[in-house]
């Protein structure tokens, strides 16, 4: 019962970070268009999608850890 | 730069890679697996190396260096955007990988046919691949010819560059197959990340400093925000960026490299492995495109960006050569991975559906024959000499979206039927490829965008109206899902009644 509660809350995890992917990559296309529009400088969209992407990158590197033969 | 230097630089790198095209030749690749997939034992670093070598190419440091001059900060959000796609690899990648090894594919199109329960299905999305993909490789002898006509000061003309890289990606392609192919990537994916990160440095030294390069990229108002300068349009932005998200799926060329690690923690470095070499190649091409806006503001063309940092004071002469070289190798190891897909594709899903009885050694020569014919054509495609080297590469891939929707469906819809395969892929192809031809915006959207949508509606809407292989889709996805071990007892069973 436990293991199954623990498999449970591993997979709603696992569901969660892997739909925070497609949240981060839908504000990649509106952010810069919206609130940043008018930032012109190195700390505005450059910067945004830099940190977003590396997000993505850490979410791929968790989410892959238990990829096993 | 003179014309020695870049001969004397073209030799030493065609000497290096021909050893290590050699060097990986295991022995005589006799069947379809060993020659096109590296009998399915390749190990993470290589792949991840050669995936990277494979997707980034002239594109890269000229097209999108080219973009950024350009368009501004827009670029590094397209290329971004897309990098975070290969995150579909998460999702289909492990599928991909079991499923090849538990039916023994040994491209993408088989896949589908198999999936589907059609031959038919099969070699639609093969011949489909072909028409998209040629233009495509055609792309990178163009950036060839342009990379050395103009670091050379048409020394090296554009019909002597294309030439060059035809010959070295067939080569390549003929030594060892898939193997070859993978080590020579491998050898010009390292020797491109550091000298392309090297020039970088020294840039900004010349420059006087990162503060000096912000400095100056402020006094371009729009460089660094969209729409900027008004290039990147929301519309544009959109058109450019989707085909490249799904790329990871819908490009045979890298989805077949879902076929061939080791294992699947060969499958996880490849993954992760390529998504850092993206992030970093990413950063330096614009940071390219942006030295070059500032250095050179008033060149004629964007994709003479790239050409023109390299050959002028501000890289010093040996560094340029051998990031040039770089670009080369990058070019023809993209061109390679293409023929080698095309080349496999044609024997596998075209000419094994037209003679069903066709032996594994037959396909295998006919697919060796097709590498120098479809070099052939890309050849041809190249000297059409087309203007930006980006928007056409990104035009070749909108086309090849259309294999998305019979893609995700076979994982993950049962209801999908071959009769909505083979719909979607020839209608929704077709209208991609006639937006492309007439250059038509409709409501303002890339042909991508309708080829996507068209596609979606047509797969779905033709397979709800005919009958689906409910036991194929069963157990292709049921194998899919299931690890290695559980069905490690069959696969060889399987493979061989395959």
């Amino acid at each position: 019962m436990i293991r199954t509660d623990e498999g449970r809350r591993s997979s709603r995890r696992r569901a969660v970070l892997l739909i925070s992917i497609p949240v981060i990559m839908l504000a990649m296309f509106v952010v810069p268009y919206t609130l940043l529009r008018e930032v012109d400088a190195w700390y505005g969209s450059a910067l945004f999608w830099m940190l977003a992407t590396g997000a993505v990158i850490a979410l791929n590197v968790i989410l892959s850890a238990d990829w096993e033969d | 730069m003179p014309a020695e230097w870049v001969w004397t630089g073209v030799g030493v790198y065609v000497v290096l890679a021909l050893a290590a095209a050699v060097l990986s030749r295991p022995g005589r690749s006799e069947d379809m697996s060993a020659y096109f997939l590296g009998g399915r034992r390749m190990g993470g670093f290589v792949s991840a190396m050669s995936y990277s070598a494979t997707t980034y190419s002239a594109f890269m440091m000229i097209g999108l260096a080219g973009l950024t001059y350009a368009g501004g900060v827009g670029a590094l959000g397209f290329e971004l955007l897309y990098l975070c796609g290969v995150t579909l690899v998460l999702v289909f990648g492990p599928r991909f990988w079991r499923v090849g090894k538990r039916f023994g594919f040994i491209t993408p199109s088989e896949m589908i046919g198999h999936r589907y329960g059609s031959r038919s299905a099969g070699a639609t999305t093969a011949l489909a691949s072909c028409i998209f993909l040629i233009p495509y490789a055609a792309v990178q002898l163009a950036g060839v010819g342009y990379l050395l006509s103009g670091m050379t000061g048409d020394a090296i003309s554009f019909t002597q560059g294309t030439l060059l890289a035809m010959a070295l990606a067939i080569v390549f392609a003929m030594v060892a197959g898939l193997r070859s192919v993978a080590w020579t990537d491998s050898l010009q994916s390292v020797l491109m990340i550091i000298g392309a990160t090297l020039v970088v440095i020294v840039v900004i030294w010349q420059f006087g400093g990162l503060g000096a390069f912000f400095d100056g990229l402020a006094e371009q108002p729009g460089a660094m925000s969209v729409p900027g300068e008004g290039y990147f349009t929301f519309s544009t932005f959109l058109a450019l960026t989707l085909p490249w998200i799904f790329f990871s799926i819908s490009n045979p060329q890298v989805s077949q490299r879902l076929f061939t690690p080791g294992s699947m923690k060969d499958l996880r470095r490849m993954l992760l492995g390529f998504l850092v070499f993206g992030f970093i190649y990413t950063f330096v091409s614009v940071f390219w495109g942006f030295a070059a806006r500032l250095h050179f503001p008033d060149l004629e063309s964007s994709d003479m960006a790239t050409p023109t940092l390299l050959g002028s004071e501000l890289v010093p002469t040996p560094l340029a050569l051998i990031v040039m070289i770089g670009i080369l190798a990058a070019c023809v190891s993209t061109i390679d991975s293409i023929m080698l897909t095309l080349s496999s594709t044609l024997s596998r899903d075209v000419y094994a559906a037209v003679r069903p009885r066709s032996s594994e050694r037959g396909q295998l020569r006919l697919g060796k024959l097709a590498l120098p014919v479809i070099a052939g054509l890309a050849y041809w495609f190249a000297h059409l000499e087309l203007d930006l080297v980006a928007v056409l590469s990104v035009s070749a891939s909108a086309g090849l979206l259309v294999l998305v929707p019979p893609t995700v469906g076979a994982f993950f819809w049962k209801r999908g039927t071959a009769a909505g395969v083979i719909v979607s892929v020839v209608v929704a192809g077709a209208l991609v490829f006639a937006l492309e031809a007439t250059g038509t915006l409709f409501l303002g959207q890339g042909s991508g965008v309708w080829g996507l949508l068209v596609s979606v509606l047509l797969f779905v809407g033709v397979s709800l109206l005919t009958r689906p292989p409910r036991d194929r889709a069963e157990e292709f996805i049921a194998a899919s899902r299931r690890g290695r071990r559980e069905t490690s007892d069959d696969d060889a069973a399987l493979a061989a009644q395959r």
